[in-house]
């Protein structure tokens, strides 16, 4: 047991310390970051320029609302890009929207937006300029009108500024959530994107990382480190201490991994401001601490089943092109498994998909995905939980039996019928 | 005295060979003890059982007196590879740290040793601590001075080396054995496999002879020349054999066997042949002889008979030159 930790430790360590650990560490929220917030900052990128303050306001209508939008402008996300406001009779419309145009042509100022006469019930507003095809910018610009419009009729009805100001001050957030037959909760169409990435980080941290304990294995093999290593601790221990070990850094990895993407999904809204884009206002799905914990198994149970199976291909092969061909099976599993993700996700009650859920090799993928899309009877889970656990009992004990003998081998990869012999001989 | 290692009656038996059969050995406290055998002929198999690598088919091991497979008791043992290597990317401090963290060693403890040393094989000198230099920038001889710290820095009771001297530079190699005798004097058992007779008949305080598997002989030095049977003569004569004395060479109640090199003639003496005999014979048939001495046999010659008899296709005999 002192053992086990000892060389697991040592695995984890070295591993830690590499450069490579840091780099990927950091990689990855930065890229799951990148993935979320890159798209949301083009599409709207424009609109937050306080650019979009720097426009002529020219007013024809005579009731003032031009300086009033000019100040709604000039506050807000605007910042210091202060609108030009032009009082100008319906005479002299032409030659300051020319004037206009040419500034805007020129690019000191980004567009012009006159207020025509205010008529009822459609009043002439419009608006030119550069940034015209932003919709965004477009419809905040529309919203500041529409609102001092409003304002304008209540004040000419008669009521009070003071008023005016305090009904129509509104900040509108709506919230969505999506309701479906299969109940409610989060907001449908990202918890189903949630269990997609969920099922791909999965496959993603079961590949790496099982191909991570393949190549110690073969390092220590080919190195003949392990000759000396044997002395010292049985090869079963070594081969645990392993997977516990390089588990660990899986754990590390994704724990850090995941608490930053989360940490940065929970306060988009203060980087999009400082983006100067609107937050988007869809809500986390729910995670049940129930459900995390079953998450947590699946990888944890996956991952060993598939480790200790490269662990073997590591140990049974001498050299590079061995391994690439030996670990073919092993792999077509992994990878077959990760092509039902997205037909499972689709349609996650099909039989397809409850077939796969009993399958060792295909569960650990398949199973977190069904169960973050729709309830599980509790038998189900147990079921495939029971034959997932069985697997992992018999992949290990495989390995291990191949692995010892494999560890010391040097030369020719095994044949079928050594393997077997490996595995039925004793120590 | 209890010994170092005692083996009882092992056996084992891989999927198309037999490795090791029905072996027994003592082995005793406080002796350089060689394991020699041909290649092949199972010493690494049996170290690898020693060590309780592998399991025996049948049979029981002890070390110091306690079954080898109980917790602990293979921590007692250090162990140097014919096959080396070391974790690459490692600094040396970290892999030698955690080779004696694994026999035992308390960390501390450990790293106190692994400084003594390394300053005592000169990876740390004035110029430079290699001790902080990861594995892979180290020459192939420092690499090797890495290993012989891994096996010893637990300070183990007994020591196993599988076959140490191949491929030691002569400066490792020099080290190696001044390494082993300072161990021996400090009362540790040292055993180590090799098949170069010219180093185990320096280095050995007994040894055992196998061949395919079984015990061909064991027992101290001289007690396993003397068990070998023959007795030599070293034999120079002045103008060499021709002078009517190969008559007396080729007599077979006299001499089983010569070996001319040119020099000095050795011959085997037939078991019961008396040597004055055949010195009075070669005097009266008119030899001029110039040395006549009576030698025992030579652990390297020992070693060829003794394998040669069971695999008489010369087999064993390239073995020992390689």
């Amino acid at each position: 047991m002192r053992k086990l930790w000892i060389v697991a430790q040592r695995e984890f360590q070295e591993r830690v310390r590499s450069r490579w650990f840091v780099v990927s560490t950091v990689l990855v929220p930065a890229f799951l970051g990148l993935v979320i917030f890159i798209p949301v900052y083009f599409t709207s990128t424009t609109a937050a320029s306080p650019e979009m303050a720097r426009i002529t306001i020219i007013d024809v209508s005579g009731s003032g609302i031009g300086e009033r939008v000019a100040a709604r402008l000039d506050s807000g996300v605007t910042g210091t890009m202060a609108p030009r406001y032009e009082d100008v009779a319906p005479a002299a419309l032409a030659a300051a929207e020319s004037t206009a145009t040419r500034e805007v042509i020129a690019g000191t100022r980004k567009g012009y937006l006159v207020l025509g006469p205010l008529l009822w019930p459609k009043p002439d507003v419009r608006y030119s300029g550069s940034n015209a095809t932003s919709s965004i910018e477009m419809s905040k610009l529309q919203r500041i009108v529409h609102d001092e419009l409003i304002a304008t009729r209540l004040r000419s009805a008669g009521m009070d500024p003071d008023q005016v100001q305090s009904l129509t001050a509104l900040d509108l957030q709506m919230s969505t959530e999506r309701l479906t037959a299969r109940g409610r909760g989060g907001s449908g169409e990202i918890g189903s994107i949630v269990a997609f990435i969920v099922a791909f980080v999965l496959y993603l941290t079961i590949f790496i990382y099982g191909q991570i304990v393949m190549r110690g294995v073969m390092e220590e093999k080919q190195t003949r480190v392990a000759e000396t290593v044997v002395s010292s601790v049985r090869p079963d221990t070594l081969l645990f201490g392993k997977i516990l070990g390089v588990g660990g850094v899986a754990a590390a990895q994704l724990g850090i991994s995941a608490l930053a993407t989360l940490l940065l999904i929970q306060n988009r809204a203060a980087v999009m401001t400082r983006l100067h884009v609107q937050a988007s206002n869809y809500a986390l799905p729910h995670v049940a601490p129930g459900m995390g914990a079953l998450l947590i198994v699946y990888f944890i149970l996956g991952y060993i089943i598939y480790s200790s199976l490269f662990a073997a291909i590591g140990s049974m092969v001498s050299s590079e092109q061995d391994a690439q061909q030996v670990q073919m099976p092993v792999m077509l599993l992994l990878v077959i498994t990760a092509l039902f993700i997205q037909p499972v996700s689709f349609a996650p009650e099909s039989r397809l998909a409850e077939v796969l859920s009993y399958i060792p090799f295909s569960s650990p993928i398949i199973m977190p995905l069904r169960l973050s899309l729709i309830p599980i009877p509790l038998w189900k889970l147990a079921a495939s939980l029971g034959a997932l656990v069985a697997g992992c009992w018999m992949a290990v004990w495989i390995a291990a039996r191949i692995y010892r003998t494999g560890l010391l081998m040097y030369g020719k990869r095994p044949s079928p019928r050594e393997l077997v012999r490996w595995v039925r001989a004793s120590r | 005295m209890t010994a170092a290692v005692s083996i009882d009656h092992i056996s084992k038996r891989f999927a198309n060979h037999v490795a090791v059969r029905d072996l027994s050995l003592q082995i005793p406290t406080g002796m350089v003890y060689g394991l020699l055998g041909p290649n092949g002929a199972g010493k690494t198999t049996t170290i690898r059982m020693i060590l309780d690598v592998l399991e025996p088919d049948t049979g029981t091991i002890q070390i110091m007196g306690l079954p080898n497979g109980r917790a602990g008791v293979v921590d007692r043992v250090g162990y140097l590879p014919e096959e080396r290597g070391l974790y690459r990317r490692m600094t040396v401090r970290r892999v030698l740290l955690f080779l004696a963290q694994l026999k035992g060693v308390p960390a501390a403890e450990a790293m106190r040793r692994i400084d003594a040393w390394l300053e005592r094989l000169q990876l740390v000198t004035s110029e430079r601590d290699w001790g902080d230099a990861r594995v892979e920038e180290l020459s192939r001889g420092m690499q090797q001075k890495v290993q012989f710290i891994g096996a010893l820095v637990h300070d183990p009771d007994v020591m196993i080396l599988d076959e140490p001297f191949s491929a030691l530079d002569p400066i490792n190699a020099q080290a190696l054995k001044d390494i082993i005798i300072e161990l021996k004097r400090a009362g540790k058992t040292v055993i180590f496999s090799t098949h170069l007779m010219e180093s185990a008949e320096r280095l050995c305080d007994a040894v055992c002879i196998i061949a395919q598997g079984a015990k061909l002989v064991d027992g101290t030095l001289a007690e396993v020349r003397r068990a070998h049977g023959v007795q030599q003569v070293a034999l120079a004569l002045d103008g060499g054999t021709h002078n009517g004395v190969s008559h007396i060479l080729q007599d077979r109640t006299l001499v089983t066997r010569v070996d001319d090199s040119n020099q000095v003639i050795e011959l085997d003496l037939a078991p019961s042949a008396d040597p004055q005999r055949l010195l009075r014979a070669l005097i009266e048939a008119g030899a001029v002889v110039q040395r006549f001495e009576l030698v025992q046999p030579s652990l390297h010659r020992v070693f060829v008979d003794r394998v040669s008899a069971l695999s008489p296709n010369g087999e064993a005999k390239e073995a020992t030159h390689a």
